[in-house]
């Protein structure tokens, strides 16, 4: 662990919050390695990592949802005991949490919301919950838009991050605060209002734990940072002591140097044929890529808009590992499943796909396994869509066999056969099983979201060599994953960040570093910027055009 | 690796054997039949071949049943009482009164069940109507038609000698209902359509992602749903004699009744056949014990309605406890 | 569960901002036409109309309290339905279980009313166990309230096998009294109209039930209980359907099981009109009530036009494939003015 002694002015102040040596298993993966973590009174301590660093683990520890698989935890001289620890106890302790949206009921007025936990609904206590909403929005967030008869499910989800905030602020015997990345969907004034409201929270004794990607933003508003990295504390001190570079590269990710140009040594851009083309599927042994002719492209994405897409455009061609990089939420899985749909569903752009598509699912409980069913018949509706196993209507088993074996051969499905119901295999198994159908169905692009989440690391092995196989096979891959270190095997990564891409890199330039660094740029300058910051936009390089050049532009 | 290299044939059966649903429900019906004989005094043969005969028609709507229910998401058809007399009365209205035209009745009375579960399919895919609430208003339009039918409509008898024939010792009814199942069953566990149906009752949302067009097979279960009721109206209409506006009211309740006591669960996702069909059986076996007994009609009533909660909590109870 | 200081403590107050004046409540008028309330409103008014002039008698008080007093218990049962659906369920036993207490209020309640009350207390007790089997299960409700329907069935033909029976006298004043100014059909549905609206807008427990429509997790990390909440509002459908039998009793004078096979259908198509949403969480208390009172005047309409009675039904059907054809529609029109 990499320390900065942090002088205390007050050693003798109880922390309000302290957590010791928190481990967490999931299954076989080790998500926390013995954090520890604590708050003073009136402090605003910073809580910062990248993807799967173990920061909604801790706070989900915190909140009393799921219990640590060993650690201890304290509020002031109060021992927490896990086994009864709820969300209700730490409501009790004076934990108050924020997340996005969850926990408001749409149906209702604002002030309703309030009133859930807060007592009668009589007239006079109307007016008082009216008027006590109100009050609050108007204290964190002055000159708000929000009328605290407004119905939840009518208000922007900018107005509804403002409510919950609130909402959470008025627990009447306040110790600490959490909040959940607040500002992801607050806009740059209301930031500014909660960020002002939060020290003025603190000043009066109340901690505030603040959960963010945007670095200027937390360096700017914390008194202390805790770097997670890897389910460790990687880094913890002073907001002063470390600058935005330091921060980064504590993060994992590599710093450039001011001024210095984005060196890409050796990486020939892929050049595609214009417009989309339909190529016949090459022969399996491919051999080196430079000898064959130059591939099409076979899906093409332009100027996507909706959800969390802000404008993306991307090209995928055959026999090509596509990744999809960047902190979780920047609009990867809505990319994915606007492919997935041909653009169906999102508010502007274009998505042409050149043949067919399989998807392999992340949420493997809720969107990819049939839970009810064995291994065969999830791996067989995949393999349905072929023509020589499904003819004339009517299954034809022995050809369905045969692909259900060679699958469940290939990817060596720790199981002692195909009729073994899914819901016995160990998730990495399961995810297994998710490929499996999908390869069945010889798609010409596969779809992957986040495919070796909460998957043990000889199945991600497994994973990356089939994906590798397909490409041989003049498959497109396009895979979403929150593992920055495993973008090895791909062609070629876009990054997201915020609902752009912000960086694409092409071969010996993918690396877990870049990635981070390209995962926190933003498209607009920050208003944060301090004196050792770059300065300007970062352009989005296009895919066709030479190597990116750093430095300033408009 | 433990998968041996042969490649060994994992053939479904047609009829899926190895759940013991079907077991238990027939055992269940047999346990019914012997006390029917016990308060008769005697064994009571003509008795189970009658049952087995109102059995079948309540196990082809069963049957229906059970595959709208299979496709998951709360469906379930109350339409098909309404369907199975709508049905019928086109059928005997086509036919004419001597059924000189019985072959264009009885498509004509098979193409109003193809009409009613075409009907509800879209009002539950399109204005997004909970399908209790769909089927219901179609039952009820279907319902006021028969109303206003009228009462002077005759079965053909051609249709009645037809229902009513044996067949190799089997009366023609459950030749038929034999033959249908058969169909269901080999569509169900032989066609991707049977592994599509079962995906998307287990989860809408990762069999859009496998490729499962779901609003049509929504609307195709219905469709086979009103098919199958026409098909039992018709049968029934014949075997009786005669027909009447509340000929079917029975088999609303009796359809779901067999499903669940066959053991399918109502949330779908699951089927079996040759359970439902024994539950089907077991159900009008229940009937006629308590007849037998003396009990009222209201006591039926409560019986079966009893029965359906019961094992569904008991299944319930049960599928948490695994 | 603690209850907490009702005031905001200084440190949350950072600054004490003098309210002056809260927001006034947003104009709806923009939004009236797409309000379900307003739909069952129109469909009312439409009706009533159209009763005027088929049958101008109906104009006076004691023809609008002819003309209403059959309506009563569609209200109640609707407004019952309406509670369940609240916190996401489907009640398909309310026809029979109403029919149920029209045969019990009709024999017991006459000859013992002590008895009787006993009885159907019991009733709203069997649909506080119907919920919580529906909650303990998770069995869909659809599949315990057809189970229990045809109990209640089952009970009725039971106690009553023929159509028969004879209401009370008590029982039978009280809607055949005579109030001032109005109609006593219009004050009782006045009364339940409001009561229910109040019940859903006004108190606490209502606010918990829309929760529960709308966010049981919420609910749940908010203190309160799932079970107790659902019970309550089974409970409150058990005692609404209590006084629409009680009501049905006092207006045909007689109990009849089978008279109600197609009330449950009516329920639907009323609170669908009346502008409440099956997932649950959004009811219209006010817009229910019309919409009964629209649906019921409908069929006397039709008895006006010389319509068969067997149409009733029919025509239900038709009228709700007719709005939500309408509502889809114009929510498809929406969607389109919006993209240009």
């Amino acid at each position: 662990m990499n320390c900065v002694d942090v002088a205390m002015s007050e050693p003798s102040t109880q922390a309000v919050l302290s957590m010791n040596g928190i481990v967490k298993f999931y299954g076989p993966n080790k998500v926390l390695s013995g954090v520890d973590f604590s708050i003073r009174p009136g402090e605003i301590v910073g809580l910062v990592g990248a993807n799967g660093a173990g920061k909604t683990t801790l706070l989900r520890i915190l909140a009393g949802i799921t219990p640590p698989s060993s650690g201890t935890m304290s509020f002031g001289n109060q021992n927490v005991s896990f086994g009864a620890y709820n969300p209700l106890e730490a409501w009790e302790h004076g934990v108050a949490m924020v997340y996005q949206g969850l926990s408001l009921c749409t149906n209702m007025a604002v002030w309703e919301n309030w009133s859930f936990r807060y007592g009668r609904v009589a007239p006079k206590n109307r007016r008082a919950r009216t008027v006590e909403a109100q009050q609050m929005l108007e204290n964190i967030f002055p000159a708000n838009n929000v009328s605290p008869r407004a119905i939840v499910a009518e208000l922007p989800l900018a107005q509804r991050q403002m409510v919950e905030i609130a909402r959470a602020a008025s627990h009447p015997w306040l110790k600490l605060l959490v909040l959940d990345e607040p500002s992801s969907a607050l806009s740059g004034e209301s930031s500014t209002k909660l960020h002002n409201y939060v020290k003025q929270l603190t000043s009066r004794g109340t901690s505030v734990i603040y959960v963010t990607h945007k670095l200027d933003e937390i360096l700017g508003l914390a008194d202390r940072l805790v770097v997670l990295r890897n389910g460790e504390v990687r880094w913890t001190g002073e907001a002063r002591g470390i600058s935005r570079r330091q921060l980064v590269e504590e993060l994992g990710g590599r710093a450039i140097e001011e001024g210095e140009m984005a060196r890409q040594p050796g990486a020939q851009p892929a050049t595609y044929t214009d417009p989309l083309r339909i190529t016949s599927r090459p022969s399996a042994n491919t051999g080196e890529r430079a000898v064959r002719r130059t591939p099409g492209v076979v899906v093409r994405v332009e100027g996507l808009y909706g959800n969390t897409l802000r404008g993306v455009d991307l090209v995928a061609a055959e026999c090509e590992i596509v990744g999809l990089a960047g902190l979780e939420g920047a609009g990867q899985r809505d990319l994915v499943q606007a492919v997935f749909h041909r653009g169906r569903g999102i508010a502007r752009g274009h998505v042409t796909v050149a043949g067919s598509v399989a998807y392999v699912a992340g949420d493997r409980d809720r969107e990819g396994t049939f839970e009810l069913w064995d291994i065969y018949r999830n791996i067989l509706i995949g393999a349905a869509r072929l023509k020589r196993v499904v003819a004339a209507g009517r299954i034809r088993w022995r050809e369905a066999d045969a692909v259900v074996q060679q699958w469940f051969k290939e990817l060596d499905i720790a199981a002692s056969s195909p009729k073994v119901p899914i819901k016995a295999l160990s998730g990495g198994n399961q995810q297994k099983v998710l490929l499996a159908r999908a390869f069945s169905s010889e798609a010409r692009v596969l779809l992957l979201d986040d495919p070796t989440r909460g998957v043990d690391v000889a199945t991600k092995a497994a994973v990356y060599a089939a994906l590798t196989a397909q490409r041989a096979s003049g498959r497109t891959v396009i895979v979403y994953s929150t593992e920055d270190a495993e973008f090895q095997y791909c062609d070629r990564v876009y990054v997201f960040a915020e609902g752009r891409i912000s960086g694409e890199l092409v071969g010996a330039n993918i690396s877990g570093p870049e990635i981070v660094r390209l995962s926190y740029e933003h498209g607009e300058s920050s208003i944060y910027a301090g004196p050792d910051e770059s300065r300007g936009p970062v352009r989005r390089p296009d895919p066709v055009s030479a190597p990116h050049k750093g430095g300033t532009l408009t | 690796m433990k998968v041996p290299d042969v490649a060994v044939t994992y053939k479904w059966p047609t009829i899926d054997f190895s759940r013991l649903g079907w077991a238990f429900t027939l055992a269940a019906a047999i346990v019914l039949w012997l006390i029917a004989c016990a308060i008769s005094g005697h064994l009571v043969i003509n008795l189970l071949f009658d049952n087995l005969i109102l059995g079948s028609f309540v196990a082809l709507v069963g049957v229906g049943q059970m595959v709208v229910i299979a496709s998951g998401d709360g469906a379930f058809d109350l339409s098909i009482p309404y369907v199975m007399t709508l049905a019928a009365f086109v059928c005997a209205a086509v036919s004419g009164a001597q059924g000189k035209n019985l072959a264009v009745g009885i498509l004509a009375g098979l193409g109003t069940g193809l009409v009613a579960g075409i009907f509800n399919g879209v009002l539950v895919t399109g204005p997004g109507l909970p399908p209790i609430v769909a089927t219901l208003a179609t039952g009820y339009i279907a319902y006021t038609v028969v109303l206003l039918m009228g009462t002077q409509l005759v079965v053909a008898p051609s249709l009645t000698r037809f229902a009513q024939q044996s067949w190799h010792g089997l009366t023609m009814v459950i030749v038929v209902a034999i033959v249908i199942w058969t169909v269901v069953a080999l569509v169900r566990g032989q066609t991707p359509y049977g592994l599509h149906l079962h995906a998307m009752g287990q989860s809408r949302a990762a069999a859009a992602l496998a490729a499962v067009r779901v609003k049509t097979m929504a609307i195709s279960t219905f469709v086979i749903s009103g098919f199958l009721a026409a098909i039992a109206g018709i049968l029934l209409s014949g075997y009786v004699g005669g027909i009447y506006a509340d000929m079917a009211t029975t088999y609303l309740i009796g359809s779901v009744a067999a499903v669940v006591v066959g053991g399918t669960s109502v949330r779908g996702g699951e089927s079996a056949i040759a359970a439902t069909i024994f539950g089907a059986i077991t159900v009008t076996l229940l009937t006629t014990v308590l007849e037998l007994s003396g009990a009222g009609p209201g006591l039926q009533d409560i019986g079966e309605g009893a029965v359906i909660i019961i094992v569904v909590t008991v299944a319930a109870q049960a599928q948490t406890a695994r | 569960m603690k209850t907490p200081p009702m005031k905001l403590s200084e440190t949350q107050l950072a600054s004490p901002v003098a309210v002056t004046s809260l927001p006034a409540e947003r104009k709806r008028i923009g939004r009236l036409p797409a309000s379900g309330a307003s739909t069952a409103a129109v469909l009312l008014v439409a009706v009533a109309v159209l009763t005027i002039i088929l049958q101008p008698s109906a104009a006076s008080s004691s023809g609008v309290g002819l003309l209403l007093g059959p309506t009563l218990p569609v209200v109640f049962a609707s407004l019952a339905q309406m509670f369940i659906v609240l916190v996401g369920d489907f009640d398909l036993s309310v026809g029979y279980a109403i029919g149920l207490v029209n045969v019990f209020s009709a024999t017991v309640l006459t000859t013992d009313i002590w008895l009787g009350v006993v009885v159907l207390f019991a009733m709203v007790l069997a649909y506080v166990a119907m919920g919580a089997i529906v909650e303990l299960v998770h069995v869909p409700a659809i599949v315990i309230t057809l189970g229990a329907s045809f109990i209640w069935l089952g009970v009725g033909l039971t106690v009553q096998p023929t159509p028969g029976g004879i209401s009370p006298t008590w029982l039978l004043q009280v809607t055949n009294a005579t109030w001032p100014v109005l109609p006593e059909a219009v004050y009782i549905l006045l009364a339940g109209a409001a009561i229910s609206w109040w019940i859903v807008k006004r108190w606490r427990l209502g606010m918990v039930l829309r929760g529960l429509g709308n966010n049981r997790g919420a609910l749940e990390s908010s203190g309160w209980s799932v079970m107790r909440t659902r019970l309550s509002a089974y409970a409150l459908a058990g005692t609404l359907v209590v006084i629409a039998g009680l009501l049905t009793t006092s207006v045909t004078t007689s109990a009849d099981i089978n008279a109600n096979s197609t009330l449950t259908l009516t329920t639907f198509v009323v609170i669908i009109i009346g502008g409440c949403q099956f997932k649950g969480g959004i009811v219209e208390p006010v817009g229910v009530v019309a919409a009964a009172v629209a649906i019921s005047l409908l069929a006397s309409v039709l008895a006006f036009l010389n319509v068969a009675a067997a149409w009733n039904t029919a025509v239900e059907g038709i009228v709700l494939v007719a709005v939500l054809s309408m509502k889809w529609a114009v929510h498809q029109f929406g969607r389109f003015t919006r993209r240009l």
